[in-house]
This record gives C-alpha cells, structure tokens and sequence, in this order.
C-alpha cells in the first residue's frame, strides 16, 4: 500500500529530526513507495545515524564547548550504519570520551550522571552505590553493581554492560517518538533482543514505527524538538538543512525560553522577511494551488473546506499577501507540532 | 489617606485571601489582591553567585540602590543562610526548604518554587510570573520543581538574556536581520489568518496563551532592536538579566518577577572583579528603581526584595580572591533588603531570620502559603 504524505512527514521527523526535503517530497509523491520501504531507506541513510548521534549528545548535554571533536567519535554515524558497532557500544564510546569526562568533572558529578543518566537511578536514595562509583573512579579496586573495577573506564564499563542500560536506552527513545512508555513486556522483549543482536535497534525501531501505536500516535499532535523545529523551519523555507552554526546559534536561544514558542514565531518572521525565502510562483495566478501547497508544506495536511474558504477569500480580495499567508502558517501553534 | 489595618485585622484580611484562593476552582478571574495590601508586583533579586555583607551593607558606596532601598525598606543584616552550593542555596530562596541539591547537580528540585505556590493558588497566567536568569543550565530549573502536584503546569515564564541576546545569536540576526514591523492592518489580518487554522484534534497545550505568547513575540523583536544584546564585558550576563527583567516589568507588568545573578562568583579569582560586578549590578538595580518610581502604576505597587544566597569567606585566598568554604560568619550569614509600599521605612531587624524565609515572605504579600515550607514569614516588615 502507497505510504500517505502524514505518515511520510512524521516519520521523517522522527528518524532525521526534519521535514522532507522538495526533491523527496516530489520523489514519494511518484510511484508506488510502501510504509516498510520508506523505513528502510531512512533507516540506511548515514543521516539517520547522524540524527541519532545529535540527539544522544543533547541527552547527555555535550553541546557548544563539550562537544566531541575526536575524529572517532565522528566516526560513529558511519560505524552504526555500516553495521560495524551497536547502539551500546557507541553510547559507551560517548561515556568515555574527554568531553563526557569535562562535562562531568569529579567523581561525585561524573559518577553521578553515568548512574542517574543510563540506568535512571536517584543516587540520592543510593548513597553507599554513588560512594562505591566514586572510589572507583579514583582508582580504588573494588565492586559497583555488583562488577568488580579499578578505574573511571571501569565505572562506564559496569554501568553500559548492566541490562538496565539498554533498558534504559530503549525505554527513552520510545518515549521521545510516542511520547509514553513501552509497554513492560514489551519493553522486555526488546531489551533481550538487543542484547543477543547488538545491531538488532534499528529493526527495533522499525517495527515500532510500523505499530498500530505510532498510528494512534499520529493522531496526537506533539510539540516539535528545537533540533526538529529549526532542521524542519529551514527545510521547509529555504529547501536545505540548516548548517551546525545556524542551528546551535537558534537552539542555544531557544534553550534561553521555559516557552520557546513565542521565540519559534520570531525566528520564522526573521526567516521569511530575510529575503532568503522564495514565494512559489503560482501564488498570485493560482491561490487555491498556493493555499493547498501551503498547508500540506508546513502542516503536512490539506486545508479543510473552511480553511481554504477562508485563505481564498483574503487572497483574491487582495487583502493579505502570500507572505503574510506563510506568516500565519508559520507562526500558528499548528506549525510546532507534528 | 489610605486605610491601614492594625495587626488584627491584617492576618485576618489575609487568612481570608489565602483561604479563598484555595477554594476549588478559584482562577484567575477568582482572585483579587488582599484589600490589605498595596503591593501587587515583586521583583525579587537573588544574588545567586556568592555576596558577602561587607561589599554591601558594609560598603554602601559600593551599592546605592540597595542603599536606597535600605534607607526607603527594612534590611534584614542577619539571614541565616540554607546551604553552601550556590544551586541548593539559591533554589531555597525559591522554595522555602533548605535545599539538599549539590552545587553541579542539575535537576529540578522537588518542592514546589514560590512561582507554582502563585500560580496554583492564585489562578496567575505563566505570563504573570517571570523569571530572569543570568545564565546557566542549572539555573532554568527554578521555574518549577518536579513535585507532582505542581511542576510545569504552575512554572514561570523563563528568560536567560545572554543565552538569547548573546554575541551568536546577534550574528544570526545580523545574517538574516529583524522581523520587518507589522504595518498598518497586517497585525489584525495576521491574526484572522491564524484564527481560521483549524488544528485536527486540537494543538498541544503550550505555556502561554496565545495572546501572551504574541506579547512575548513583540517583546522579543523590540529586544533585539535594542540595546540588551550590546552589552559586554565582565558581570555582563547579570546586568543582561536586569536589563531583560527591566524590560518585562516594564512591558509585561507581571505580578512576579525574579532574577537570578551569578557573576559575582568570580570572585573565586578576582576580589577586584567580584567588587566592580556587584557594582556595575547595583547601578542596574537602580535603573529597574528608577522604572518602578518613574511609572505611576508600579510606583505604589511594586515591592523588591534584594538577598543572596550566601555570603563569601571571610579572607582571600592565594589568588586574590574569595572563596566559599570557610565557615564563617561572613560565608553563613547575609544581609536582605526589602522595598515597597507595605514594608517599614529605614527599619533593621537584626533579629535572626533565614534565607528560606524569603518563599513564604512572597506568598504572603499576595495572600498565598507556600504550604510545604517550614519557614516563616520575615517578621517586623509590614508597617503596623
């Protein structure tokens, strides 16, 4: 069965953390594409691995300064993506990098984090289990969860081999996509999985997005990611992704808002009024083409009935300009959902 | 001449608020401020980086805005501080508890803030409750606190000036240059575009409501027109923050507004720079004074209640500077100074108070309880 422009849009976002490009838009809209064979060809793009890696430096909050800057860990993408490594290898790749260690500073800090962040303890409640992490990190032999270890390294080492780690993993990254947790057994069965098979995530993944749930999901509108919002704001305007400067510039202001919206609303007017942005030519030949290309653009939808009434009428009787459209599309609630 | 209540009849007035404000389904449009009180905005400054008494109450040429505030309030030189990391330290202020959370630890606390007391109390709109951080990730986690019963749904408004009017994204501006102003009826229109969008099952509840999130829009391209994002050079995250808080007092006119700075921590390598810092912040203090005098609607309305979290040591260190650590009197105990139209005048209770004190200070003075704090109210600071 041919896959439904919705379900193009919301996959897109979720697996490249943007909107489709014009030429995949056009690329999907000919032919016969299935649900099963899109997700196989986002799923075999390096850009779903690079996404992957993007949102697994903002959980662990290695942004601007304590980003990873080793040619290694560049690598990761495309060691995920040829098959070379799994998903918990490279996270623990991550975890022992200089950059995790400078974010972290000191054992109590690094120690902390590694146990709260990939295996969801409280380590306020665990007092005598962040006491055991931390003479480890300092060199002291000894046994954390039970793992006997020596050094920092070894403090990773125990954590990522843990089964609640993965459990974890998983666990959040449903989340992210569905917004709700994978049901226990569920969740159980996954985490076997990936233990047995280390490169099993992406079939994983797969299979979720091809559930009755992400159905029922799509019929909940979620707020967009700022990595989603600002990759899909300059997709959909300037028909490119944004550059990591443009992009690490717009979050890191976004990050500055408990309510980012009213600042989304302000970098979608800067955006359009910068002269950067080209109005479809049949805008002022063709307004129910421009309207109904506007909607299924931004939204990923067709304008109801009334909708379109309501934009043809302010359209013909020369009240509001396309630009002004795009504005009200832009600036809409709608447009930081998906 | 207005009415003054005597003491009675003040806690009675203001046990009535409080017990109406409980009642289920009293909103915004349920509230009205105590009859016993004029004020109904505060700003309150927490110097969240470390300020000792010395470079305040003992140097008032160092800061004649809280001198001022001293001389026109009641200053308390004798608050007992919470904790010793600037976080769980600052947090306190905020919640009312002595805060357990450590100095890198980076998570919302548990109990609720003075800002989710407010809004669930008072039925207050997020953009009536404002808070303006100097900086750091740490620092947005006093909006709200994780405490099931509160959280997000009751958080402030929250604004880190050097996060968005900082020199990266003054470069993006420059690149793609400001939103062009809305002429004429374009506004209007612009929102009957919008009002015709039908979102398929509803958009996802935001912070704001759309009317406050347009407010929020406008304030943000005036910002960036402005002179915010021109500011530089050392302490510069802590005036952006006044600065930004200025701007929303003056704009928004929320019912709270806190600002949280850090930049006199620098004090750790610098004594000199930790002095300039509180310097260049109270000359910024005196300018947000100046905008509450200078406008007759928050001249008689607006209280500011100044205090840090805690004080410094009492020596320097090999480096010149002050650090925290020491167990001092100078590290343990701070001065607070509180300015409005219902505290007393050129009043010091040297009376013992705490830090955490603060929390249920604010609550009171809109007839609100900050129901999980033990703290009391700063005594002897309304006028009789």
């Amino acid at each position: 069965m041919r896959v439904d422009p919705s379900f193009q849009r919301l996959v897109c976002i979720d697996l490249l953390g943007r909107t489709a490009l014009p030429e995949e838009r056009r690329a999907w809209s000919q032919g016969s594409l299935s649900a099963e064979q899109l997700l196989d060809e986002l799923l075999a793009r390096r850009e779903f691995w690079e996404t992957w890696y993007e949102n697994q430096l903002f959980f662990y909050l290695l942004l601007d300064n304590f980003r990873p800057a080793t040619a290694a860990l560049d690598e990761l993408p495309q060691q995920l993506l040829e098959g070379r490594l799994g998903v918990r290898e490279a996270l623990r790749a991550v975890l022992i990098s200089s950059s995790f260690n400078a974010r972290n500073p000191g054992p109590d800090t690094f120690v902390s984090t590694v146990l709260e962040q990939n295996l969801g303890i409280t380590v306020q409640k665990q007092p005598a289990l962040l006491e055991a992490g931390k003479k480890m990190y300092d060199g002291y032999r000894g046994k954390l969860l039970n793992a006997a270890g020596a050094s920092q390294a070894d403090v990773v080492r125990i954590v990522v081999e843990q089964e609640g780690f993965l459990a974890h993993y998983l666990a959040r990254e449903h989340r992210a996509i569905f917004g709700h947790d994978l049901p226990k057994a569920e969740l159980e069965a996954a985490v076997k999985r990936l233990a047995a098979a280390p490169l099993e995530y992406p079939r994983i993944l797969r299979e979720w997005l091809l559930s009755e749930r992400y159905r029922e999901r799509a019929q909940r509108r979620r707020t967009k990611s700022d990595h989603a919002f600002i990759r899909s704001l300059y997709v959909d305007l300037l028909g490119r992704v944004p550059t990591y400067e443009e992009h690490q510039r717009i979050r890191n202001a976004m990050q500055s808002f408990s309510d980012a919206a009213p600042l989304r609303s302000v970098i979608s007017r800067m955006l359009l009024d910068s002269g950067k942005v080209m109005l479809p030519e049949n805008a002022a030949a063709d307004p129910q083409g421009f309207v109904r290309e506007s909607f299924q653009r931004f939204y990923g939808r067709a304008p109801s009935a009334e909708e379109e009434r309501g934009y043809l009428a302010a359209l013909k009787q020369g009240q509001v300009s396309p630009s002004l459209v795009w504005k009200a599309l832009l600036t809409h609630p709608e447009y930081q959902t998906y | 001449m207005s009415h003054r209540p005597d003491r009675r009849e003040f806690l009675r007035l203001s046990g009535a608020a409080a017990a109406a404000s409980c009642l289920p389904g009293a909103g915004f449009a349920a509230w009205t401020p105590s009859r016993a009180r004029k004020t109904k905005r505060v700003v309150l400054i927490a110097f969240a980086g470390g300020v000792r008494s010395r470079e305040t109450l003992g140097a008032p040429q160092n800061v004649p805005a809280l001198t001022q505030m001293a001389r026109e309030g009641v200053v308390y030189p004798n608050v007992k501080v919470a904790n010793l990391g600037h976080f769980g330290a600052a947090l306190a202020l905020f919640t009312g508890v002595g805060e357990a959370m450590g100095i890198r630890e980076n998570a919302r606390g548990v109990y609720p803030t003075l800002f989710e007391y407010l809004r669930s109390q008072l039925g207050l709109g997020a953009g009536d409750v404002w808070l303006s951080t100097s900086g750091g990730n740490q620092y947005t986690n006093f909006s709200y606190s994780t405490h099931p019963k509160f959280g997000e749904a009751f958080g402030a408004n929250l604004i880190s000036g050097d996060g968005v009017f900082n020199a990266d994204f003054k470069a993006l501006v420059q690149d793609l240059g400001v939103p062009k102003a809305l002429e004429g009826d374009e506004a209007a229109k612009l929102d009957r575009l919008r009002d015709v969008i039908a979102t398929p099952g509803g958009s996802a509840p935001g912070v704001n409501d759309p009317a406050t999130v347009r407010r929020i829009e406008g304030y943000i391209v005036e910002e960036l027109s402005g002179k915010t994002a021109q500011i530089t050079g050392p302490g510069q995250s802590d005036r952006k923050a006044i600065r930004v808080a200025n701007n929303i007092l003056r704009l928004f006119r929320p019912k709270v507004l806190a600002i949280t700075l850090l930049n006199a921590d620098a004090a750790h390598g610098s004594y000199n720079g930790y002095v300039e810092i509180i310097r260049k912040n109270d000359e910024e203090i005196g300018k947000l004074l100046k905008t509450i005098q200078d406008d007759p609607e928050l001249r008689d309305s607006t209280a500011v209640i100044a205090v840090p979290e805690f004080g410094r040591d009492k020596n320097l260190n090999e480096r010149n500077g002050l650090d925290h650590g020491d167990g001092s009197e100078d590290l343990q105990r701070v001065a607070a100074f509180c300015w409005g139209p219902d505290f007393q005048r050129g009043k010091i209770v040297d009376k013992l108070v705490s830090s955490v004190d603060i929390c249920p200070t604010v609550c009171e003075l809109f007839g609100a309880k900050a129901e999980y704090s033990k703290a009391k109210v700063l005594p002897q600071l309304f006028e009789s």
